[in-house]
């Protein structure tokens, strides 16, 4: 081997060396930290429930069947008040918007004839247009209003789709629409 | 060269905004309140601290050819680092900071510092380097966010705790939103550089 081939493959093998490194070390951050991050949506998510349903005292969540690892996704949650009736549903439905992925709370009273409320978990929208979903003014406009006009007023329901971010909008109300629909199915 | 005015050096003459007008990026961006401007401080001095370490623990390994990859390399694993701690234990400055945080990653105080200063001494000047730049950093940084977050707010508020607050709020929401962060490092720049001019004319 000539001198400038050995040092070439000196400089590849410090290069190696230096990024195996360094892909240890992140997966030694890795570990502690996905754990944490895992309980840290857990708490949101209770938060982002008990603001939907603030008089509800469980939310008592309901499961799938097992899936091939064994495990049970939560498919929505029951809301019970002091006596254990059922005062309602809550629950998370996650739908593409206009740049990744909504994960969008809702809360249906236990007739299925209300809306009590929308609340977004984590989305990826645009700052300024699409992002706006999480803002208070649209928000309320989920707030206690009759399933029948959960559509956007372009589609003859009562919410008005954000200036600049129909995509946005509508995934929310589909979201909120199919959701439901699956609940009031399965407790049929 | 003695450890104590190298340090002072950071703060002083080699400040990384005044004096090096390095990394004013994360410096407008971030410093709409004391609270980021003490997270964003904290999470550019860890990166600064252990690049600037490793880049000067292995200075005499590292080939001059590839040194950039591999200062890269070195500075985007502590980021990638301090980025996935304070998403799973400080959500709430997470999403203040947000895309500031990997950002960091170009942040050029520290690859300025890796190249300028790490690469040529040895690894305990090294640190006191970055501890004396970091603190420099989080000075400026704190200045900045306080002035904005007063003038925009009427109060400093700092994890929780009201530190400082006016009897009458001004109020004036420019200085939160971007050209707040403008106009305070301009007027700032200009002072320290008309103290710096009359120095001089001392014969300074």
């Amino acid at each position: 081997m000539t001198d400038s081939n050995k040092q070439t493959v000196v400089v590849i093998g410090k290069l190696v060396l230096i990024s195996a490194f360094a892909a240890l070390l992140l997966g030694l951050t890795y570990i502690p930290t996905s754990a944490q991050l895992e309980e840290n949506i857990i708490a949101a998510q209770k938060e982002i429930l008990s603001g939907l349903m603030p008089n509800a005292q469980n939310f008592e969540p309901v499961e799938g069947a097992e899936n091939a690892e064994g495990e049970r996704e939560i498919l929505y949650y029951r809301a019970v008040d002091d006596s254990g009736n059922i005062m309602g549903y809550a629950f998370f439905q996650e739908q593409r918007g206009s740049q990744g992925q909504i994960i969008v709370a809702g809360a249906v009273d236990s007739s299925f004839s209300n809306v009590l409320g929308m609340d977004v978990l984590s989305h990826e929208e645009t700052p300024g247009l699409g992002a706006r979903i999480t803002t208070q003014e649209f928000q309320s406009q989920f707030r206690d209003i009759p399933v029948s006009q959960l559509a956007l007023s372009s589609s003859g329901g009562s919410i008005d789709a954000l200036t600049g971010a129909t995509i946005s909008s509508r995934a929310v109300v589909n979201a909120l629409d199919t959701k439901i629909g699956e609940i009031e199915e399965a407790e049929a | 060269m003695d450890p104590l005015s190298e340090y002072i050096r950071g703060i002083t003459r080699d400040n990384p905004i005044f004096g090096l007008v390095l990394g004013l990026c994360p410096t407008l961006a971030v410093t709409t309140s004391v609270e980021n401007a003490i997270g964003m401080s904290a999470g550019t001095a860890f990166v600064l601290v252990f690049a600037n370490i490793f880049v000067s623990a292995l200075r005499k390994q590292i080939p001059s050819a590839v040194r950039l990859p591999i200062f890269i390399i070195i500075i985007a694993t502590f980021v990638s680092i301090v980025d996935m701690l304070m998403e799973a234990y400080f959500p709430p400055m997470y999403a203040a900071l947000g895309v500031f945080i990997p950002l960091i990653v170009v942040n050029c105080v520290i690859i300025g510092r890796a190249e300028a200063y790490a690469n040529k001494n040895n690894v305990f000047y090294s640190f006191i380097d970055a501890l004396g730049i970091s603190t420099g950093f989080l000075l400026v940084l704190m200045l900045i966010g306080g002035i904005r977050e007063i003038l925009g707010t009427g109060q400093i508020v700092t994890f929780g705790y009201t530190l400082f607050s006016l009897p009458a709020n001004p109020d004036v929401t420019t200085m939160i939103l971007p050209p707040g962060a403008f106009l305070t490092i301009g007027v700032l720049m200009a002072i320290v550089n008309y103290q710096r001019a009359k120095k001089m004319a001392k014969g300074g």
